[in-house]
């Protein structure tokens, strides 16, 4: 950043005091120029320093003003944090109110560095930090202000608490909490905290990609929590004991909003609609609830059990859920418009993407797409029965389960075809140790050229051998094929497992609502709104084909908008947001942190059933943690909360 | 083994301990404060801090794990300094108003502070003192004086499984609040680990300072678990108070609301003073030797004609006292000895004996199950100290629970499997649970061997392996896995199980087949402070109403006992009236003291030399803390030299005979414990039958073996009863046929009359049956039944 006065940010000083404009050193940090239309970014002030970015701004006030942060984010759980964050904050205070005390600066020098040293977690920790900088670079600015009795002018600041993990969690979990809470055997107050951001745990407890794992701390001492096996526990403590926990219902706004698909995101939004007193009513084309979740996740990873309570505890709440109704065929869109307040269109991206060789459209018998291979095994339907050689075409997680699930219908020949090598593979590596574990057959760098079929029937596809060139866009190597290099595997069943798109069916040209130029939902990143007012969208029918975690954050968020937009409110985005977006650009977690620390705890690993026994089955592949496991993993948290400010 | 240095020094540890635990166990010392044995590390203190090769920062050594190759300093100028500013931090937030405070001369924070040479407070922030209420009135919370340690609200969670208080607040307006009252069920321990005096109890008008105070350890007297407990008294005479620190086994300084609580009965006013003779209706004082000489006369006098004695005495009275009584009756013609432990101590006894299983038991095997199994028994009532034992499981190696029973008890929260058979049903759920066991041949290999096992293998195999009509049948299923699936198994039984022959006799055949006692633990739970000393003690022990209606039985010395407390008091009465002579021995005025002849005092557990035999066998010491004569020993002991035969110099003399007897032996930690043979094991046959249920509903007697001290004809502990009290329970659904809500007075009939209470809707109980606790109405339920039973059948009308 090349606008930056003073900046101690992770450990670089730039100070540009008095500096020419042309001559000023740029800053490596990085902040958001405004953190909301017409609201200019003067200062940041955080767990690893200060930067400075207008004159105007006052230290003494603004660390003050921290401080005061600081002290009221402090959970009181240990004294230095708790009291000692009190009395600089006191401390502070007086000298910002032009009463400072001779030797007040001192009394925070002499305490600030043990408090930082001795706290217990993360808040007392990196909460003194930005203090000691000010202290340490701008030490005429707390002297006089002390001497001279000097009051600090008002500062128009806001701050919000934020962690690594949580940080890029797409549902904004408060995960340091639910982990702490479990580490405290406060597992059904640990679960209450989940819900407050997501309303499958159990679900996203078994299969979510876990982002908040590769940005945890404790990595750089050991090894990352199990955040995700945690969620797991206590959603499954809850129904190991049988105790459900009520949440209150709201009072009645009147609303009513149509969601359609009861996919993660539709019925997401619908949970938290219903919690804020709309009435949500969900249309569901299948039988079933879960959407993807339902038809794309085998039952060895995410037994269906666990999806629907989880869908039934939101009915619960009162959200009428109607299956088997298709919107576009039964009922028009243009009638949902009429007859409800807003629509939310959570509809994901189920249709299948060719994969533009010959024969893939000649409706071959054995030829079936990757989503449709899935949703038929996962009705209990073995999808071909005559097949017995399977290929599966591509890398992603979807891939994996078409691999992994074809052993659990009796296919005793099992390949995957990737066109480039394993380290690029998009599926979760721990999935592809645990297909490798059932002994599927992995063929890399290698791609179909052509389906071959002898009576309507597939027997076999024609491959090319690839090689990696230079990166795409996607910072991956592009694979390139080598010319010449093909050659033919036996196959009765091919299965291509290369991506999803949106299935538009359910629209009309008339209805207005415009896709983008990748063919999925136009709607606004930061409030869900599509091209109609009053018509919100999230999930993958906007992304694309995404993870789960994000399509359930989507989904409460489009919540609150549509929450924005029934009361007649602006519809925009929260404070909260805005600092996400702002912590995002800053970025919380640093992989090049050193902590400091030996630890050698390592991380809790699941209870496995054995590779080749239980490729053969739909029985759970990972059994929970017990409790006193539980309690010991969550109890590796550092718990990194941390404080943001800014002064606007 | 790991190997590390601390401050210079080698030492070894076990893998897993942490760097304090490391510290201690080699006699290092690293100032703590908020670290409890007993509790999970907190970590908020910070003054654990050491410095860590390899560590940028001092680590909290509570919290640390020991590595190999460590190298520990745990003391330097500059981690003392640390630690006197946290101290100064600590210091700022709580009043030096040590002069008045409880805790003054016991207060950890004056000895830290002391030891880090803390001479004057340096900073100031002013705090508000939300002089909330406390969730028990038996406990004052001083808000001003707490110091957020921790311990407290971690105790409640960890110790005791409740939630009733918890930290709220944030930063320096922390404070410790009762979050959920409700939740509380007033065990102290929130108290008994408080570091400073920021929680002191209510109950005892007199205080007492520690140097004041004389300290004397003692058995407790309510239940049979054995609690070891420290009487703090004032001038030989006033209990100021109970402690626990000295961390001795079974209870390791957890106690329940009685044992905490419940002292104050031996203070109370209505005390008897003197001897005295109920003369045409009026209580006339006699002499002690009156009332010796009388008794001794009437008993004599009775023998000689051939008529029969009865002796009823207290399963609460200690070892020396009954066998003293037991002397006495051997010493008279047609003489019958009956206790109260005879209803649920003494038929598990019989059980055992007959199966060949060892009565004695470990706690702490508890912890090597993976399954534990509670059936008929709530441990918040009685044996709270068992779901102490239970919760550690859980949290220490991952214990799974399954309930077995139609009410909700302590430990069905944190249950794996709550199944709810009506009651008397439990055989169904056992065998149900045995004969899958058998089906899959999931039963321990050992039982094939074993006497009745062809006879019991045919039984169950006629039986259902399902799960029984009215028990949800996922929630057999998965009990049963939980079951099949562990190695080792721990079943605990109550009176709910000992109250149906054919319950105890499942349940016991059940466990043989699991391996049990070899591979777990099968454990009743212990109702009365010395009940198996009393089964142990008794030979051919009766029920009381056994002696009650037996024409032949002429006269009847009640020692500490009230049989009102657990019969049908009309029952009682009339029995009574028909006898020649009753005598009574107690220490506070009781129902049965009505129908005496005379009535002499008694001494109170706390004044009394003797010993308890616990639950488990092992021997607890009953010690004198309190002046006075012992006055029922004496005059037991005078009696039987009135009766001719040798009198003792002591209660230690009883002791000694009691040991020469061969009752009692060494274990192998040189404590002495029942001496039990082993016996063979083998099935018991039987156990199949399931009873009818007609009536209405079932309704489930709870706590009928309290101890009456705490109440009878009057409230005797204020303390116990200002938390716990009467009441009727019913299942919401019941209540929603009936159109009953809580606080409604409802008309309860049985075969023997009817009563009138208030009922309050409770979830958690089984549809069709009714939870009846007693506290101090014991004569006013009970009469409506003509037996002695656990559970009755009832009729039930809004008034």
């Amino acid at each position: 950043m090349a606008d930056v006065i003073f900046s101690s940010w992770q450990g670089e000083v730039i100070d540009n005091r008095g500096v020419a404009a042309d001559a000023k050193s740029p800053a490596k940090v990085k902040l958001l120029d405004e953190f909301h239309p017409g609201q200019p970014i003067k200062a940041f002030v955080g767990w690893d320093g200060i930067v400075l970015r207008d004159d105007d701004v006052d230290i003494v006030g603004l660390c003050a003003r921290y401080a005061e942060a600081v002290q009221s984010e402090s959970c009181g759980k240990c004294f230095p944090c708790r009291v000692g964050t009190k009395i600089v904050s006191d401390i502070l205070n007086r000298i910002a109110s032009g009463e400072g005390r001779t030797g007040d600066i001192d009394k925070i020098k002499e305490l600030a560095p043990s408090i930082r040293d001795g706290s217990k977690c993360s808040i007392g920790q990196t909460g003194l930090v930005p203090i000691l900088h000010a202290l340490e670079h701008f030490p005429k600015a707390f002297s006089e202000a002390v001497v001279g009795r000097k009051r600090s002018p008002e500062i128009n600041y806001r701050y919000s608490v934020t962690a690594p993990c949580v940080s890029v969690c797409p549902s904004a979990l408060d995960i340091p909490r639910y982990l702490e809470e479990i580490s405290e055997q406060r597992f059904t107050q640990s679960l209450a905290t989940i819900r407050k951001s997501i309303c499958f745990p159990g679900t996203l407890g078994r299969v979510c990609v876990r982002p908040c794992e590769s940005s945890c701390r404790r990595a750089n001492v050991d090894e990352s929590l199990s955040i995700k096996y945690l969620k797991r526990f206590v959603a499954d403590y809850e129904i190991d004991t049988s105790r459900h926990q009520e949440i209150p219902a709201a009072p009645k706004t009147g609303k009513k909003v149509a969601v359609i698909g009861a996919g993660p995101a539709g019925v997401s939004c619908a949970n938290y609609l219903i919690q804020m007193g709309h009435q949500p009513t969900i249309f569901e084309r299948h039988p079933e609830p879960g959407g993807m979740a339902a038809m794309g996740i085998p039952d060895y990873r995410l037994p269906r059990n666990i999806l629907h309570r989880e869908v039934k505890l939101v009915q619960e709440l009162g959200v009428d859920i109607r299956y088997g109704v298709k919107i576009g065929e039964d009922i028009p869109f243009a009638k949902l418009r009429e007859d409800y307040d807003a629509v939310f269109i959570g509809v994901g991206a189920q249709g299948s993407m060719p994969m533009g060789v010959e024969g893939e459209d000649q409706n071959y018998r054995g030829f079936i797409s990757g989503v449709k291979y899935l949703e038929d095994i996962n009705k209990g339907i073995d999808p071909y029965p005559e097949g017995k050689k399977v290929v599966v075409v591509g890398g992603g997680n979807v891939a994996i389960d078409c691999v992994r699930s074809s052993f659990r219908v009796g296919k005793p020949d099992v390949n995957l075809v990737y066109r480039r090598t394993k380290a690029e593979m998009p599926a979760d590596p721990v999935e592809i140790t645990d297909a490798e574990d059932e002994e599927v057959k992995f063929h890399y760098l290698c791609n179909p050229t052509k389906i071959i079929a002898k009576d309507g029937k597939v027997v076999g596809v024609e491959l090319i051998r690839m090689e990696l060139g230079e990166p795409d866009q996607s910072g991956r190597r592009r694979p390139v094929p080598v010319k010449g290099s093909e050659f033919v595997i036996d196959a009765d069943i091919v299965v291509p497992a290369i991506g999803q798109q949106l299935d538009f069916s359910f629209l009309t040209e008339a209805d207005g609502v415009k896709a983008t130029k990748r063919n999925t939902v136009g709607a606004d990143a930061e409030i869900f709104e599509t091209s109609q007012p009053g018509v919100f969208s999230a999930g993958d029918c906007v992304t694309g084909p995404d993870v789960l975690v994000r399509a359930t954050g989507n989904g409460k968020r489009a919540a609150e908008k549509i929450d924005l937009y029934l009361t007649g409110n602006k519809v925009e985005s929260s404070q909260n947001e805005n600092f996400r977006n702002l912590f995002a650009t800053l970025g919380v977690y640093n992989d090049k942190e050193h902590i400091g620390m030996i630890g050698g705890e390592h991380k809790a690993h699941l209870p496995m059933l054995d590779a080749l026994v239980r490729k053969w089955n739909f029985d759970e592949v990972e059994d929970g943690y017990t409790t006193d496991v539980a309690i010991k993993e969550a109890s590796r948290c550092l718990r990194c909360y941390r404080i943001g400010m800014i002064a606007l | 083994m790991i190997r590390l240095t601390i401050d210079g020094k080698e030492v070894v540890t076990e893998e897993g301990r942490t760097i304090l635990e490391a510290a201690r166990e080699n006699g290092i010392y690293i100032p703590t404060f908020c670290f409890h044995e007993k509790l999970l590390p907190i970590g908020s203190c910070r003054l654990c801090l050491v410095d860590v090769d390899g560590y940028d920062k001092p680590m909290t050594s509570c919290t640390t794990p020991a590595l190999d190759g460590n190298n520990v300093t745990t003391q330097s100028d500059h981690l003392f300094r640390m630690r006197q500013q946290f101290l100064q931090l600590i210091l700022t937030s709580h009043p030096l108003d040590c002069p008045q405070c409880d805790k003054g001369g016991e207060c950890q924070l004056q000895n830290i502070s002391y030891e880090h040479k803390i001479e004057k407070t340096e900073y100031e922030a002013v705090r508000i003192d939300h002089k909330e209420a406390y969730p028990t009135p038996l406990i004052h919370y001083w808000e001003s004086r707490c110091v957020l340690c921790g311990r407290c609200f971690h105790a409640c969670r960890e110790i005791s499984g409740r939630e009733a208080i918890d930290i709220v607040g944030n930063g320096f307006e922390s404070r410790i609040a009762a979050v959920n009252k409700d939740d509380c069920i007033s065990c102290g321990e929130c108290l008994s680990v408080c570091p400073v005096g920021a929680l002191t109890e209510t109950l005892s008008p007199v205080k007492s300072r520690i140097w004041q105070s004389e300290r004397i350890d003692t058995t407790c007297p309510h239940c049979g678990f054995g609690c070891q407990l420290t009487l703090n008294v004032l001038d030989g005479k006033t209990i100021t108070k109970v402690v626990t620190e000295k961390n001795l086994p079974p209870n390791n300084d957890s106690l329940c609301v009685r044992g905490r609580f419940g002292y104050d009965f031996v203070n109370a006013e209505e005390r008897i003073g003197a001897p005295y003779r109920n003369l045409d209706g009026q209580k006339k004082t006699v002499s002690n030797e009156d009332a010796l000489a009388f008794t001794a006369e009437s008993l004599k006098k009775l023998s000689a004609a051939g008529k029969g004695t009865g002796f009823v005495v207290s399963p609460r009275a200690t070892n020396e006292e009954i066998y003293l009584v037991s002397r006495i009756a051997a010493s008279l013609n047609n003489s019958r000895v009956a206790s109260a432990a005879s209803y649920h101590t003494g038929k598990a006894a019989a059980a055992f004996a007959q199966m060949g299983i060892s009565p004695l038991y470990d706690y702490e095997k508890i912890q090597t199950c993976q399954t534990i199994v509670v059936a008929g028994a709530d441990l918040l009532i009685n044996n709270h100290l068992v779901a102490n034992k239970v919760r550690e499981a859980v949290k220490l190696h991952g214990a799974r629970i399954v309930s077995i029973d139609p009410l909700d008890n302590s430990l069905a929260r944190i249950s794996s499997a709550h199944l709810q058979p009506l009651p008397g049903q439990d055989a169904a759920v056992f065998n149900a649970l045995s004969g899958r066991l058998l089906k899959d041949g999931r039963y321990s290999k050992d039982a094939e061997t074993l006497e009745g096992f062809a006879g019991i293998k045919q039984s169950l195999e006629a039986l259902s392996a399902e799960a029984p009509v009215g028990i949800d049948a996922a929630l057999f299923d998965k009990a049963y896995k939980l079951i099949a699936d562990a190695e080792n198994v721990c079943v605990i039984f109550g009176s709910g199980i000992t109250g149906n022959e054919e319950g105890l006799k499942a349940l016991l055949n059940f466990s043989i087949l699991k391996g049990l006692p070899q591979k777990g633990l099968v454990m009743p739970v212990a109702l009365q402070a010395n009940a198996l000393g009393a089964v142990s003690l008794i030979e051919n022990m009766a029920a009381t109403e056994e002696l009650l209606e037996n024409a032949d039985i002429a006269s009847i010395f009640f020692y500490e006992d009230d049989p009102f407390q657990y019969l049908n008091g009309g029952m009682v009465k009339t029995s009574l009236a028909a006898k020649e002579f009753v005598a009574v021995c107690d220490i506070l005025p009781t129902f049965v003291m009505d129908s005496a002849g005379v009535v002499v005092p008694s001494a109170a557990f706390a004044e009394k030399e003797g010993s308890f035999i616990s639950g488990n066998g092992s021997l607890g010491a009953v010690n004198k803390a309190c002046k006075g004569p012992s006055a029922g020993f004496d005059f037991l002991n005078a009696l039987l030299g009135r009766l001719g035969k040798k009198t003792y110099a002591s209660a230690a003399a009883v002791t000694e005979e009691i040991r020469l007897s061969g009752l009692l032996e060494k274990d192998g930690n040189g404590a002495e414990r029942l001496a039990v043979k082993a016996g063979k094991l083998s099935f018991a046959t039987g156990g199949a039958s399931v009873p009818e249920n007609a009536d209405a509903f079932q309704l489930i007697f709870r706590d009928i073996f309290k101890n009456h001290h705490l109440a009878d004809r009057g409230i005797y502990s204020k303390g116990a009863s200002s938390v716990q009290s009467d009441a009727l329970r019913i299942s919401p659904v019941d209540a929603r046929e009936l159109g009953l809500s809580s606080g409604d007075v409802v008309v309860l009939t049985a075969d023997a009359g009817e009563t009138a209470c208030p009922v309050v809707v409770k979830n958690g109980i089984r549809k069709g049956v009714l939870e009846c606790v007693l506290f101090s109405k014991h004569n006013e339920m009970l009469s409506i039944s003509s037996r002695m039973a656990k559970t009755i059948g009832v009729t039930l009308r809004k008034a």
